[in-house]
């Protein structure tokens, strides 16, 4: 039975598909990976092998609906490069590619490639993907600390940050199709420690950048989402996933009152610290509200989750007459907000796509069960 | 009794009502506190909650359009059934001499002192925006209003329209107004009554006539003890504009004559 085409819908459609497209220009460009970026006054960046990982489960995803996009070929094409630079300990490089002479492997962006890999291999694409996915994830397991965290490796900050939680997530994922017991253990450990942090407020201490008790919305949204998946992974919503409800609920309320305009950037008691907004943390955030509404079902969910997303569709530009920027998604709105400024980065596009994705898809459901 | 009437335009057609009705009953309007709606703070807050494009449906209800909703229309109609001839509250005022007020925020200090003033034995809230502990205070805690949900389950806004997309039946709660929001104890539940033509407007408008007759009901009990929170006051979580794909998607289960 078919369900009324909303009109809302219809403009959803449009946006994913602008956003893909930009998406497959910075392919197109990428010798082989995806541009982290675009820059007005720079052009295109070079690869970036960790967001050209976790686009993949993006491109599969919408690949039926835009076969003229070649979306899937364009996933296997990622896949394949990033198979050609792993590391021959399993681990990825941190940073642009080609990497600079003393790039170190990055636990971070390890942990992110897992996910194209268990992707690519979930979409049988072939087991070599299931084999460095393996392989990633035995070296995160080998070389994390007994807390299931990282000395070392991470980006800015003295102490592994709590957003690391979006690494354990993927451990997790290749423990789903391997069966590493030490790649799941290792997983829970950090999990657990990471779960100490939550404070009575909701905010996971060191979810930033740094070690500031500042946040941008990007890695509060990182933080959350580790902890949600890892809870649909391990079953474990009422133990887990349920942690992440203050947070959660705060920031249901402050994308409510802001209409859709999320601050940027938070300190540890929720206060605003920007006066711009992080449009792919306020994608990510809409993704994480859908993922716990999923759990709690409750339109009031899915209606902050809405705004978001209707507020990142107005900053996209659907016909700017440069390729570069046509489709794109900011870092920051005011595009020159202290995250990723002047830039458009391919994770905001990533995460427009999924967060317009999962609205469509919990509104369609909606809207067939009028028709049942 | 005496009694404050609050609104939040000038021409807010209900509160014309409500005023009328008021003294029609027997009871004294002491003052009519009337929130200035053209303010940069207000119209950024609307801009913010609900969007550009309902600004210009506001613009022409500040301008006294009637028939520019048809929720407007069913006010329209209740008035004319009530021999009722003015459209604003500063005509109903001036041919009543009764002191209307204006102010830019309910909680100010010249609308305290108004309040104050007017020794009133309780107030009607018609609109204005939220009240303050002060306001309250100042009210001695007989602040009512009409909500357009069923409380303790809708708080918040547009509480018709999430009536019907959380599967409660549309009502209208009479309530005492405390500090939380829609959180104070409740007087009367009014079930609105649902024919296959309704819209999210006509639904509306049902919603805001039921409320204008709910608070002269609830001018009696007024005059006595008043209800307090329940515990289950605050726990619904808090309804906002709704955005406009939940607001499509409710109109067409309306059109297909669903939605509870």
């Amino acid at each position: 039975m078919t369900h009324p085409q909303l009109a809302t819908l219809e403009r959803y459609a449009a946006h994913r598909a602008a956003a893909l497209a930009w998406l497959v220009r910075g392919i197109e460009r990428g010798d082989g990976g995806s541009c982290a970026h675009f820059s007005i006054a720079l052009g295109w960046s070079r690869p970036y092998p960790e967001t050209t990982g976790y686009l993949i489960p993006t491109l599969l995803g919408s690949a039926d609906e835009h076969p003229e996009l070649q979306l899937r070929e364009r996933a296997v094409g990622c896949g394949r490069w990033l198979l050609s630079i792993q590391n021959a300990d399993g681990s990825w490089n941190g940073g642009l590619h080609p990497p600079k002479p003393n790039a170190k492997p990055s636990v971070f962006n390890t942990g992110q490639i897992l996910k194209g890999m268990v992707a690519l291999h979930r979409a049988g694409a072939g087991e070599p993907f299931l084999e460095a996915a393996a392989r990633g994830a035995c070296w995160l397991a080998s070389t994390a600390q007994s807390d299931g965290l990282w000395g070392g490796g991470d980006y800015r900050a003295s102490q592994t940050p709590s957003y690391y939680t979006h690494v354990l997530w993927p451990m997790l994922e290749v423990w789903l199709e391997t069966g590493d017991a030490q790649v799941r253990t290792s997983a829970e450990n950090g999990l657990a420690t990471v779960l100490r942090r939550i404070r009575p407020n909701g905010v996971i201490a060191r979810w930033g950048f740094g070690d500031q008790p500042r946040a941008f919305t990007h890695t509060i949204a990182y933080a959350l989402r580790g902890v949600l998946e890892s809870s649909r992974i391990l079953g474990a919503w009422d133990e887990i996933g349920v942690r992440t409800r203050p947070a959660l609920e705060t920031l249901l309320r402050r994308a409510e009152l802001g209409g859709g305009r999320l601050s940027g950037e938070f300190d540890d008691e929720w206060r605003a610290t920007a006066n711009f907004e992080c449009l792919t943390g306020s994608a990510q955030t809409a993704i994480n509200l859908l993922l716990w509404e999923h759990q709690e079902p409750d339109l009031r969910i899915v209606n902050g989750a809405a705004k978001l997303v209707d507020r990142v569709c107005s900053t996209q530009h659907l016909r700017h007459p440069l390729p570069g920027v046509r489709g794109a998604v900011a870092g920051s709105w005011p595009i020159w907000g202290r995250y990723m400024t002047l830039r458009y980065p391919n994770w905001a596009a990533k995460y427009h796509v999924d967060a317009l994705s999962r609205l469509s898809t919990r509104v369609e459901r909606e809207a067939e069960a009028l028709c049942a | 009794m005496r009694v404050v009437l609050t609104a939040g335009f000038d021409r807010a057609l209900h509160a014309v009502a409500l005023a009328e009705l008021v003294r029609r009953a027997g009871h004294v309007v002491a003052a009519v506190l009337v929130v200035q709606p053209l303010q940069t703070r207000r119209v950024r807050q609307w801009l913010r909650q609900r969007g550009a494009r309902s600004l210009f449906d506001a613009a022409r209800r500040l301008l006294g359009a009637s028939g520019a909703r048809s929720a407007d229309r069913r006010m329209e109609e209740f008035l004319r059934a009530h021999g009722i001839v003015e459209r604003s509250l500063r005509q109903w005022c001036r041919r009543h001499a009764v002191e209307l007020r204006r102010v830019r925020d309910l909680n100010a200090p010249t609308a305290l002192e108004a309040l104050r003033s007017a020794r009133a034995d309780g107030v009607l809230y018609a609109g204005g925006g939220i009240l303050r502990r002060g306001f309250l205070e100042a009210a001695r805690g007989r602040v009512l209003n009409a909500h357009s949900g069923p409380l303790p389950a809708v708080r918040g806004m547009n509480a018709c329209e999430w009536s019907l997309l959380l599967g409660h039946a549309p009502s209208v709660t009479i309530h005492v107004i405390d500090e939380g929001l829609d959180t104070g104890g409740v007087l009367e539940q009014i079930r609105i009554e649902r024919d296959s033509s309704d819209t999210i407007d006509t639904l509306r408008g049902k919603c805001v006539v039921a409320g204008v007759e709910g608070l002269l009901r609830a001018l009696g009990p007024l005059e006595g003890p008043l209800p307090t929170r329940s515990n289950a006051a605050s726990s619904a979580r808090q309804c906002f504009t709704l955005a406009p794909v939940l607001r499509e998607l409710l109109e067409e289960q309306l059109g297909r004559g669903g939605a509870s």
